[in-house]
């Protein structure tokens, strides 16, 4: 099966194209273009302040775009207040209203809807399966603990079978057991309701396990629109790299690349690296180059074989239960990570701090780009 | 709990007792059967009897429930109104002298508020009555629940409005079904005491009336001059008894008002 956004017959959902928002002297988005398609489930990832939630409350008709435009379903959705968009929110801090008991908020937008009374009771009966609350239907908002209002809030955003359903940060008020738990929740009920998502999240593992795609932002832009493997595997630039996992990044000057892979000569070792390039490189361009930690492997004696190697000496070793991080510094000062499995219980004396050990990484571990 | 010290009972004794001492006073020769206030005669409630037969306080009394009531409502949807205005608008140009200015009645002197009203009502010709002293009451009222309501606002998650307006309400809609239940006891606290401060003016009234409007404040005044009578002792005792419920059901309001906004 084809995913939808590499299908040139499909149809977008969400059309945002060049949109720009600007608050007075603030520029919040900066021509963003994105297209979303239905049934998916989409993050949109940055630090705080990148435009994200801005984002989001445009495609809510919380604020309207300065310039651009946003195509909901077809619908040009300038001027559409948020009453009239199938679209429906679940905010960050819930927003349950406190007069109203937990079947009342759910059936909150319902009332506003065309349905029976009888329709109403049903539909709240369903939704209060589906998140599992059929006990605390009568409750209160505030008699309720933080993981049973964020399902309230997703049971009331839900109720009116929304075409798209915009969350944001919608677990960023749980602790972190329950946020992992509750995120295959969101992907079972996603997936069983077959409503589109578009997340808020600032939080990239959360943004990893959730998202069938993930935008990028910073700065009112869109550094990467792709899927979490390509997005990890393949980023388009440094900042993309750095805000998704720890990352070694490695400093030179490209001397030769066929497209398919390319060197470069690493400037604080005087060495030839290869690597894969991740945007077009001319030879004699600066470039950097970036290994994940996990992809580099330790080894006592040189691995001939491996074409990216270099020498350094063990610093220290942060042992984490399944993985050790182990910190090496390089003959020209620098520090160099790598990340390995304890597959065997550790023996003391099996890498020990100051030991002269070697590094290495295949040349698909290292993807090369400009600066 | 740790135990005061004799300093902190013996000056919120004295405290206590200057603040009451007067008012319990009060109270008790209400209850005395001799026809002069300082003379003690015995238990009766002889002078309750008589003031029900008073037509002049029965007639103030209906005054001032009919200006109290008036000059509430018009406050509270003033004051609600103009709460919303400074929480709601934004950095509007002219917000500071705005806010600074709806609060300026509560610091004005009442003298100066009733005579600059008694010359404004001159000026445009408004004949003084029940309708002058209602206008009055609620100009002075309406800066007390502004306070009031602008204290819960300010603590209001607006994402609660958004929610409604999410789930289909229009503006009018989302005001009336979510916004409004959420701050009605800081609404209603606010109209109680706009009502209990309408009740018990004397100064702003006095200028602002006419003839034919004669407020229960103003005939107690006008009566003392003529020496005090048991009767008003009964009046102010009656007085004393509304004032205080009605503070204690505005506090007690509020109280959960505030609970409920913790809740949020």
């Amino acid at each position: 099966m084809t995913s939808p956004w590499e299908d040139s017959n499909a149809t977008p959902l969400i059309r945002i194209d060049k949109v720009t928002k600007r608050f007075g002297g603030v520029t919040a988005l900066d021509g963003v273009t994105l297209d979303i398609y239905p049934g998916e489930f989409f993050a949109l990832l940055g630090p705080s302040g990148c435009g994200k939630t801005t984002l989001l409350r445009l495609l809510g008709g919380f604020e309207e775009a300065t310039g651009g435009h946003v195509h909901i379903d077809g619908r040009d959705m300038a001027g559409v207040p948020p009453n009239e968009r199938a679209v429906n929110m679940m905010f960050q801090s819930y927003a349950l209203f406190p007069h109203l008991t937990v079947a009342g908020n759910i059936a909150f937008g319902l009332k506003r809807s065309a349905l029976t009374k009888s329709a109403i009771a049903a539909r709240v009966d369903e939704m209060l399966r589906l998140v599992q609350l059929e006990d605390l239907a009568k409750r209160k908002p505030h008699q309720l603990s933080g993981g049973q209002r964020q399902r309230v809030a997703l049971a009331r955003a839900l109720a009116k079978a929304p075409k798209l359903l915009l969350l944001d940060e919608p677990l960023g008020a749980l602790d972190k057991k329950l946020r992992q738990q509750t995120q295959f929740e969101l992907m079972n009920i996603q997936a069983k309701t077959n409503t589109t998502f578009v997340i808020v999240t600032h939080d990239k593992d959360e943004a990893m396990t959730m998202a069938s795609r993930i935008a990028v932002m910073d700065n009112g832009r869109i550094l990467q629109v792709d899927t979490p493997e390509r997005i990890y595997q393949s980023p388009k630039s440094i900042a993309v790299a750095s805000f998704i996992g720890d990352t070694n990044i490695l400093e030179g000057i490209c001397n030769w690349s066929d497209g398919e892979s390319a060197t470069f000569d690493w400037t604080s070792q005087s060495r030839d690296m290869t690597g894969i390039p991740g945007n077009a490189l001319a030879v004699g361009e600066r470039c950097r180059c970036v290994v994940r930690p996990e992809q580099v492997v330790i080894t006592f004696d040189e691995p001939t074989d491996m074409p990216n190697r270099v020498q350094g000496i063990v610093e220290d070793i942060a042992y984490l239960g399944n993985v050790s991080t182990y910190h090496v510094r390089l003959n020209d000062g620098s520090v160099f990570t790598s990340q390995s499995m304890n597959r065997q219980p550790l023996s003391p004396d099996a890498l020990g701090v100051n030991r002269s050990v070697w590094l290495s990484w295949p040349e698909s571990a290292a993807r090369i780009l400009r600066p | 709990m740790k135990r005061m010290s004799p300093f902190n009972v013996v000056s919120l004794t004295v405290g206590f007792a200057f603040l009451y001492l007067p008012i319990l006073l009060l109270v008790i020769y209400s209850f005395n059967a001799s026809q002069l206030v300082t003379v003690w005669a015995g238990f009766s409630t002889r002078w309750y009897g008589e003031l029900l037969q008073n037509e002049a306080f029965l007639d103030a009394a209906w005054v001032t429930l009919k200006v109290g009531l008036l000059s509430s409502v018009v406050a509270t949807m003033l004051g609600t109104m103009a709460a919303f205005a400074l929480a709601r608008g934004g950095r509007f140009r002219g917000r500071t002298l705005f806010s600074g200015m709806v609060y300026a009645p509560i610091v004005m002197p009442e003298i100066i508020t009733g005579l600059s009203l008694l010359l404004l009502f001159i000026s445009l010709g408004v004949p003084r009555g029940v309708f002058t002293v209602v206008l009055a009451h609620a100009t002075f009222s309406m800066c007390f629940v502004c306070v009031v309501v602008s204290a819960r606002l300010s603590t209001f998650d607006r994402s609660l409005e958004e929610a409604a307006l999410d789930l289909g309400c229009t503006p009018w809609d989302a005001f009336r079904s979510v916004t409004l239940p959420i701050i009605a006891p800081a609404v209603i606290a606010g109209w109680l005491l706009a009502f209990t401060l309408s009740l018990d003016d004397l100064v702003i009234a006095s200028f602002t009336t006419g003839p034919s409007a004669t407020t229960l404040p103003i005939k107690v005044y006008s009566s003392i001059r003529l020496g005090v009578s048991p009767e008003i002792n009964a009046l102010s005792t009656l007085i004393i008894g509304l004032v205080t419920v009605g503070i204690l059901v505005a506090s007690v309001v509020n109280k959960g008002a505030l609970l409920g906004a913790r809740n949020t």
